[in-house]
């Protein structure tokens, strides 16, 4: 799903993600300036403790040298060897106690000087360090000092109470002395042993000692110690440039205070110790009073003004360039906090993201469930289960299924009642409560409006989260496949009745041969009862000497299964239970049902057709051979016919011929009776010739094919009326006739038959005034009956039966000429035909001859 | 000019002698020149056998031509006289007894140019000669000579 998301989303998701990464950081920062902040301010108080115990660990230092110094000088001013030479001012003592001093600053190291100064101000003992070379000064050297303000001061001072010098450099013949030499100097009354004061002792005490202290303390970090006199100029300062400002008129502008004003007007304004940041940056500072140090016995006015100031200096740049470094520090650290929360928030967005996605995809694939649901044409639902069920969930298929109007209507309707038999519903619970699930129950039910319809049932049981069991089930109308079972199941019974009904023994075998079915006529031809042959092979039916091929023949016919009809010229025989063959003929069609090809035969017993066929073969041979025979017999006749035209007339011709020309050559010499003889001769060969032609002509009828096409009876009957018209020219007959009477046969034959008809006609109405011969048709039962009817003399039906039959004749040949063949010729042509002719006539009132061209119904 | 002849062709002497009595009797005047069987026809047609020497594009007014022949029949004859190029035109009028449907069809289809039947009354043959020999003698151009 990752990627999947739309770019709107993704960028939405981007810059959410973005802002929620710069409020972090804004968080961060946040807490980052004031952990620094802490930090700063803990640095800050470090730095300030650091200069407090520095400022401290100096006060110190200064307090406890200069106490030292105060130690030596009370205790040089209370020494015996000076009491001893106070008291007797012996030279000698004076030596002594300034080999003594010797000694001491020898040893002490500190002190520049070491002098004993009389009260008149006059150098009585001086002993010089001389750069650690210490020496005395010769008397010679000493210098009266009585005008000097610490000679003075020291004078007026009492018993153990010490002068302390303002911190300033060593003079000598009235300039400051180079390299500088930083001075303190001490000095106290000295007294006799009567207790009258008899000058001072004086120490120069090295202040460069002090200052070296200083300067080792100040040196550690982080800011620099500094040393003020009371009026701010530097003792110890920055530069050594800046340093003693009081004591060169040059530097007498380089103070504290003109540096910096407002701390320095803060520091004298304040009591002994504390600490200011300004500008300038940290200022640590402390207040020593020398006399701490000095006698505590009185403080002069002079000693509150030699208060010295110890300031511990931590320069702003120092100060920030802790800071910056915290920054820094925490700059990267920063940073790395971004990158860091950068990181989460990217993984946080692509996690959401991801989350976002699998959630839209999950949207989208409920959508589509419910779509599916909702398209499903089955019904889908879910109900709670037990006999009172109601619907919790329908898709739309559910509504129109049950008719429902909205879907509130259905959840509405108790699920039993849309049961067609609503007792049914409990049964239904039970078994699915029983199973934990249906398939395909076949249930009746019923829409909203009461109409039942037949539904297939698919559910599974489920449980909810409070443990009340509900059904899940998809339902489909079914009544159609309900329908077409009942009309499978009806057609089937009548599939079995049809077989039971069929006149032929029925096997219905599937595609290995085993016989599936059978019908009552199969038993009774083979002699099995139905339980026999169920299931066996139908090989059981066949001869023996069938069994062998059989399997390939049936595998052959399922490759290509096609309907056989019965006797397809297969000469097929079947075997009965008690072993006796029978002829069968056996149709063959191939089923295609669902359990795969079975094959249909239709077993007829053609025993008796058998023995039917082979009587008609034995006669048909027996044709065969009659009708050779006849053809035989034709041939002859043809022969004989030929023969008959060709040399019986030959004969008659020579005759007749011969009769005549003796006739014409006894011409006038012959009586009545000879003259009467040779034409009763020649009358008779003339007679004998139209017999023969009549035969021939009867004969060639009998003989010719028959060509059967559409002819105009009244075109043939007008050109045979016209012929006879010519020959008679002396006749006057009415000859009657449509323009056109339509009929089927051979136009040959009918003009022969027409011929004889009408030349009858003709014929026997000759002793007629008013002779008519009519020619029609008239409808016989729908079969065209024509005839010809004339008005003529008519014959007796007492011997209608005769009429037809050869040389057969009704009248006298004196009456009316004829060879009594011509309508047997006409007999014959319409029996050649398929039809028939008859007569019908009275004597004396004419005949009618009716004949049909084909086979009449009532005949 | 001389008469050209006519070429009877019949084996019955009875029916030779009715035939040349008809004709006399039609006053057809024309030798007649009988032939006894198909074989002596073509040799007196085309100059051969007994008639070599004969000049054959000597031909006969008309030829009657019975079928029943000894030997050739009369079709056999009829076809051969069409064959040659000398006789093809030739006039030949088929007399014959039969009635018989196919003989007549024959004869047109090998190019006879009369069928008549012989009838038994002897006048009604005397009365057909007669209109033989007026047609076929007397009416009939006979075709140029083929030399």
């Amino acid at each position: 799903m990752q990627g999947a998301l739309p770019a709107r989303v993704g960028a939405q998701t981007v810059w959410r993600a973005v802002a929620v990464w710069m409020l972090l950081m804004a968080v961060a920062g946040l807490v980052a300036w004031l952990l620094y902040r802490t930090q700063v301010d803990a640095n800050r108080s470090v730095i300030e403790v650091t200069q407090r115990h520095q400022i401290g660990l100096a006060a110190e230092t200064i307090t406890s040298d200069l106490g030292a110094v105060r130690s030596d000088l009370l205790y040089l001013a209370d020494q015996p060897l000076l009491k001893n030479w106070l008291d007797t001012g012996a030279e000698s003592a004076r030596r002594e106690l300034a080999a003594d001093y010797l000694d001491f600053v020898r040893r002490k190291h500190d002190y520049d000087q070491l002098r004993l100064i009389d009260a008149r101000g006059r150098e009585r003992v001086r002993i010089n360090w001389n750069g650690g070379h210490p020496d005395i000064v010769p008397a010679g050297a000493l210098q009266h000092k009585g005008q000097r303000y610490y000679v003075r001061d020291s004078l007026r001072l009492k018993r153990n109470a010490v002068y302390v010098s303002p911190f300033d450099l060593n003079v000598e013949h009235g300039k400051v002395q180079s390299p500088p030499r930083p001075m303190i100097r001490f000095a106290t009354p000295v007294f006799d042993s009567g207790g009258s004061k008899r000058g001072i002792v004086v120490l120069n005490y090295l202040g460069r000692h002090i200052l070296d202290q200083l300067r080792r303390i100040g040196s550690q970090e982080p800011g620099t110690l500094w040393l003020l006199n009371a009026d701010g100029y530097w003792l110890l300062g920055p530069r050594s440039a800046d340093d003693w400002g009081f004591m060169f008129p040059a530097r007498a502008n380089r103070t504290f205070g003109r540096r910096y004003p407002a701390v320095w007007h803060a520091i004298s304004s304040s009591g002994g110790h504390g600490d200011l940041v300004g500008h300038g940056g940290l200022f640590t500072y402390r207040k020593i009073a020398p006399q701490a140090f000095a006698s505590g016995d009185r403080l002069d006015k002079v000693g509150t003004r030699r208060e010295w100031i110890l300031v511990g200096h931590v320069s702003a740049a120092q100060l920030s360039s802790y800071g910056g470094h915290l920054a820094e520090l925490f700059g990267w650290a920063y940073a790395a906090v971004g990158l860091f929360l950068a990181a989460v928030v990217s993984v946080v967005v692509h996690l959401r993201g991801r989350r976002l996605a699998a959630e839209q995809a999950m949207v989208r694939a409920r959508a589509r469930y419910q779509e599916l649901v909702n398209n499903l044409t089955v019904g889908v639902y879910r109900n709670t289960g037990g006999p009172a069920g109601r619907f919790l969930e329908v898709n739309p298929a559910m509504l129109e299924l049950f008719g429902a109007r909205s879907r509130e209507q259905l959840l509405g309707t108790p699920v039993c009642d849309l049961y067609a038999h609503p007792e049914e519903r409990a049964a239904f619970a039970e078994k699915i409560g029983v199973q934990g699930h249906v398939i395909d129950a076949e249930l009746e039910l019923k829409r909203l409006d009461g109409a039942p319809f037949w539904a297939s049932v698919t559910a599974v049981q489920g449980t909810d989260a409070s443990g009340a069991a509900y059904l899940d089930g998809v339902l489909m109308d079914i009544t159609a496949r309900k329908q077409a079972q009942e009309a499978l199941r009806a057609s089937e019974a009548s599939f079995r009745g049809l077989v039971e009904a069929a006149p032929d023994g029925v096997v219905i075998t599937d595609r290995s041969g085993r016989i599936v079915l059978v019908n009552a006529q199969a038993e009774q031809m083979f002699g099995y009862n139905r339980d026999e042959l169920i299931g066996q092979s139908v090989d059981i039916l066949l001869p023996e000497r069938f069994k062998g091929v059989h399997p390939a023949h049936r595998e052959s016919y399922l490759q290509q299964p096609r309907s056989r009809p019965m006797g397809a010229g297969l000469d097929l025989w079947a075997r009965r239970r008690d072993g006796t063959e029978f002829p069968v003929a056996i149709s063959l069609s191939p089923i295609v049902t669902e359990s795969g090809t079975q094959v249909f035969s239709a077993v007829r017993d053609v025993t008796a057709r058998r023995e039917v066929e082979e009587r008609i073969q034995s006669m048909n041979r027996q044709l065969v051979r009659h009708n050779v025979e006849l053809e035989a017999v034709n041939k002859e006749l043809e022969a004989f016919s030929y023969s008959v035209s060709h040399d019986l007339r030959a004969p008659l011709r020579a005759i007749d011929g011969f009769g005549r020309i003796l006739q014409k050559e006894l011409e006038g010499s012959l009586e009545q009776g000879p003259q009467d003889h040779l034409n009763r001769v020649r009358r008779a060969a003339q007679h004998m010739g139209e017999l023969i032609d009549d035969l021939l002509n009867l004969s060639r009828v009998t003989r010719s094919e028959l060509v059967v096409q559409d002819v105009d009876l009244a075109e043939i009957g007008e050109a045979a009326i016209g012929r006879l018209r010519e020959a008679h020219p002396d006749r006057r007959v009415r000859f009657l006739c449509g323009s056109h009477l339509q009929a089927r046969g051979d136009p040959r034959l009918l003009q022969v038959a027409l011929d004889n008809l009408l030349g009858n006609a003709w014929k026997f109405t000759a002793g007629r005034a008013q002779a008519v011969i009519e020619l029609g048709v008239e409808d016989h039962k729908a079969t065209p009956v024509y005839y010809v009817k004339d008005n003529g003399a008519g014959f007796d039906m007492a011997y209608a039966d005769k009429l037809f039959g050869a040389f057969q004749r009704l009248h006298d040949s004196g009456e009316f000429a004829g060879t009594g063949i011509g309508l047997a010729t006409v007999q014959r042509i319409i029996h050649k035909h398929g039809g028939r002719i008859w007569a019908d006539g009275k004597v004396d009132q004419g005949a009618t001859f009716y004949f049909a061209l084909e086979p009449m119904r009532d005949a | 000019m001389k008469e050209k002849v006519i070429l009877l062709v019949e084996d019955n002497p009875d029916d030779e002698a009715l035939t040349l009595y008809a004709l006399e009797a039609s006053h057809v005047g024309n030798p007649v020149v009988v032939a006894r069987n198909g074989v002596q026809a073509l040799d007196y047609l085309f100059g051969s056998g007994e008639y070599a020497g004969r000049d054959p594009r000597d031909l006969p007014a008309v030829v009657l031509l019975d079928l029943k022949l000894p030997k050739i029949d009369g079709l056999e004859v009829l076809r051969r006289i069409r064959g040659d190029r000398q006789t093809a035109l030739l006039p030949v009028v088929i007399l014959t007894s039969s009635a018989e449907e196919e003989d007549k069809a024959k004869s047109y289809s090998f190019g006879a140019n009369s069928y008549v039947r012989k009838p038994v009354d002897f006048d009604e043959f005397v009365h057909a000669a007669g209109e033989l020999g007026l047609y076929w003698l007397l009416l009939n151009e006979t075709p140029p000579l083929q030399n």
